[in-house]
């Protein structure tokens, strides 16, 4: 089986609402693919129904070129966190991953493996219930990694995990899609995928935005811009704008200049006399590329409704 | 392939019940409850149903009844009796109805009485015997020591009838016209003596007027007679004269009314006369020759505790569905194994299983530690004879309760599956085992036996080792354990199915 997601004009609208609308992408082998896009914009429903439990109104959603609903033993083909906190209260952690060990046929051992690899060995026969939010989560991805799967889904991973945790999540993903699986990664924030995804899939109410490799779209949002750091920020955004660029202050000390290259900055700045202590070429943040691409889906689609 | 999944989910489904320590409390608790409150219920009542002098036991140590007027000889040995009946009916007096409570149902009456040849051991009552005999209603019988009843031709017409005696093997003969004869059957009544009066009797089965009304039972019993006409009388060989003897054979006279309300059944004192005339004999005579065990059922008293154990259950059912939607744990599970049907199967066989054998258990140990408890208040022999647990009865009734208890658990577990929250599944699977009951007590006969068999209250019938009876309060107890179980049978798979098409249509 090829480890990929594969999902091919799937629409799904709930009691007149659309959530998913005509969305097509593919998660491939050995990246980290996050899937971002703000609060209700279908991506919790996307993964739903490529693990089978939403039935798209149109389209497919195939996992190794089959639909998950056929699969016979889908946790040693899919391993999927959705919500961390969906564990009986009242049963202990290992009873939890043994009965879906159980039901997939996978060793008993395993189940030992997984809660010493994601660290809860120590916790293995207390109660779900007594569980902080992080243990809840690594429990979820316990689950997730029970079956070894050559795919890995996680939606909002990092949600209530304290620092440590966002980090040792963020080597997690590295790590597996390093062992050649594909790793999908849902978040609402652009900010928590910086270091971690090599594939961006965006979406914006329930369309796709962009279907992009994470350093094609930073070249694309830095547009050639030049970071300026000074002192004298009035009269450098005095001098730069009547010459002709757009200038925005990202802090106190620090502008950036769009419209005139890195040479000519540095002679404007020269021969005014206006010192500087830094200048270089302006490297956006995925926060930065995610807000323009988002502001263009948010016109796109208010036109769109209008169009209808 | 196939099978190995089956056995993975049955084994997956197994983990998660036996993995939440609350539900195997739950679990204890319905065994704990139906034990419980059987033993307390069990040594709670008594009974002075043996005190009673209105009280004949037949050859089996049984409770009987046994009256009738008896036209008889003594004969020894093998031998064979004819007879022809020309006319059997009620007599044309018949006295102004009286006794039984205003409103009351008639009960539809047995086989156990009519007109025809009988041989016994003596006219005590109570006394082994063989008859062969026509009732108006059930047509041709051939009857033995109050338990064996062999049917003949039906309708309660003119008929020849013949007994004949080889050893212990009596045989019944029926007739239309004297000379053709067919064969009832053969009976062996083995506590029969050598020397055994032989003749001809009539009986008929007092009338029961029964009126139900909120939580109790009122039963009257009214004396009734038959009279027939006989010629044609013949004694093969055997008989030691040719005098005939008229006697009665009658009960015990009944007490004045118990102090539980109960009218004394079928205890007046029956009045017959015979009349001859050139070879014809015209005989009136009242009472029922058969079983009279009391239908109160040491078994069911026994098993009280089970309703309180099936609420319990009733809660783990639930619980054991209603709990995947808390915190959308179902995706967790339609995740692991994407084929809901499956899934849902495998939760019931697993539920179905785990709690019929703890109902089993828990009815085994109830019945065994109630009986000699209720032996000590007074339930005793004769009146109750000793159950044991391999009587075929009680064994009945045990895997029939226990299917009964684990059946309503999976229905509750449908319901939670349907209703997704755990209060509104519970309280409508309790008002669905539990409402019928009480509206089934306040209800006439006919109804409430109704009701018994389209509710899963009729489940409860599965308690009884005794036979139906509309005698008692318990409505349940007027329609077959096996009626019962398959109206229990018929709601959980309809509810299983509805969920299963719920389950299949609907999101996760």
């Amino acid at each position: 089986m090829s480890p990929t997601i594969e999902v091919c004009g799937v629409r799904k609208r709930y009691r007149g609402t659309v959530a998913v609308d005509g969305l097509t992408f593919t998660v491939r082998a050995g990246e980290v693919t996050g899937f971002v896009g703000p609060n209700g914009a279908g991506k919790s429903t996307t993964m739903r129904i490529i693990l089978g439990l939403d039935a798209p109104d149109e389209g497919d959603a195939l996992v190794g070129g089959r639909p998950y609903r056929s699969l016979r033993a889908p946790l040693t083909q899919v391993g999927a966190l959705l919500d961390a906190s969906a564990v009986h209260p009242g049963r202990k952690a290992r009873d939890h991953l043994l009965w879906l060990a159980h039901s997939n046929g996978i060793a008993r051992r395993r189940v030992d493996e997984v809660l010493d690899q994601i660290g809860l060995a120590s916790a293995a026969r207390r109660r779900a219930g007594g569980f902080s939010l992080g243990m809840q989560q690594r429990l979820g991805i316990a689950a997730a990694l029970l079956g070894d799967p050559p795919v890995l889904m996680f939606d909002e991973p990092v949600n209530g995990l304290d620092p440590d945790g966002i980090v040792w999540i963020r080597g997690l993903m590295r790590s597996l899609a390093a062992e050649g699986r594909a790793v999908f990664v849902s978040s609402h924030l652009m900010s928590e995928l910086q270091d971690t995804a090599d594939h961006l899939i965006v979406i914006g109410r329930g369309r796709l935005i962009a279907d992009t490799s994470v350093t094609k779209l930073l070249a694309t949002a830095s547009k050639g811009r030049v970071e300026v750091r000074t002192l004298r920020r009035t009269e450098v955004m005095t001098l730069l704008a009547n010459a002709g660029a757009t200038v925005a202050a990202i802090d106190a000390e620090t502008l950036t200049v769009d419209g005139l290259t890195g040479e000519q900055v540095a002679g404007l700045l020269s021969s005014a006399g206006l010192a500087f202590s830094e200048l270089r070429s302006h490297r956006a943040s995925l926060e930065e590329a995610y807000m323009e691409l988002t502001r263009d889906a948010v016109e796109f689609s208010g036109n769109g409704e209008r169009a209808r | 392939m196939n099978t190995l999944q089956e056995f993975r989910l049955l084994l997956a489904e197994w983990t998660k019940l036996r993995s939440v320590r609350r539900w195997m409390i739950t679990l204890l608790g319905a065994a704990a409850l139906t034990v419980g409150l059987s033993v307390l219920a069990a040594n709670g009542g008594t009974t002075d149903m043996n005190d009673n002098p209105n009280f004949v036991v037949g050859p089996d140590g049984t409770p009987v009844a046994d009256g009738m007027q008896f036209v008889h000889q003594p004969i020894t040995g093998d031998g064979t009796i004819t007879v022809r009946i020309t006319s059997l009916g009620e007599p044309p007096n018949v006295r102004p109805p009286s006794g039984g409570p205003e409103g009351a149902q008639k009960l539809p009456k047995g086989p156990w009485a009519g007109a025809g040849l009988i041989i016994k051991d003596g006219t005590r009552s109570g006394s082994s015997y063989a008859a062969v005999l026509v009732n108006p209603t059930h047509g041709v019988r051939l009857q033995s020591d109050f338990t064996t009843d062999l049917a003949g031709s039906p309708g309660g017409g003119p008929r020849w009838l013949r007994l004949t005696r080889t050893g212990e093997q009596i045989t019944g003969y029926e007739s239309t016209d004297g000379a053709a004869w067919r064969q009832v059957g053969t009976v062996t009544v083995p506590h029969l003596p050598q020397t055994a009066q032989i003749g001809v009797f009539v009986s008929a089965e007092p009338e029961l007027l029964l009126q139900r009304s909120a939580g109790s039972t009122s039963l009257g019993a009214r004396e009734v007679r038959n009279v027939a006409t006989f010629d044609n009388l013949q004694l093969s060989t055997g008989g030691t004269g040719t005098s005939w003897h008229s006697d009665t054979v009658t009960m015990p006279r009944a007490e004045p009314e118990g102090p539980d309300g109960e009218v004394g059944k079928g205890g007046n004192q029956p009045m017959g006369s015979t009349k001859e005339a050139d070879g014809v004999y015209t005989i009136t005579g009242s009472g029922k020759i058969g079983p009279q065990e009391p239908p109160d059922d040491i078994v069911q008293i026994s098993l009280i505790g089970v309703i309180a154990g099936l609420m319990a259950l009733i809660a783990l059912g639930v619980l054991f569905a209603t709990s995947e939607y808390r915190r959308d744990m179902i995706r967790t599970t339609f995740m692991a194994a994407p084929r809901r049907g499956r899934v849902l199967a495998a939760k019931a066989i697993v539920l179905g299983t785990v709690v019929y054998l703890t109902a089993l258990a828990s009815a085994g140990t109830a019945f065994v530690i109630a009986q000699p408890m209720l032996r000590e208040h007074g339930f005793a022999p004769p009146a109750f004879p000793k159950q044991s647990l391999t009587d075929p009865a009680v064994v009945r009734t045990l895997l029939l309760t226990a299917a009964f208890m684990a059946a309503v658990a999976v229905f509750s577990m449908a319901v939670g599956t349907l209703m997704r929250r755990s209060a509104p599944a519970i309280t409508t699977a309790v008002v669905l085992v539990i409402l019928p009951i009480i509206i089934g007590s306040l209800l006439p006969l006919t109804p409430t036996r109704w009701l018994m068999h389209i509710t899963l209250a009729g489940g409860f019938a599965t308690q009884r080792a005794k036979a139906p009876d509309a005698t008692l309060v318990e409505p349940w107890s007027m329609v077959s354990p096996w009626a019962g179980i398959a109206t229990v049978g018929a709601y959980t798979l309809g509810a299983l199915a509805l969920a299963w098409w719920q389950l299949r249509r609907r999101d996760a």
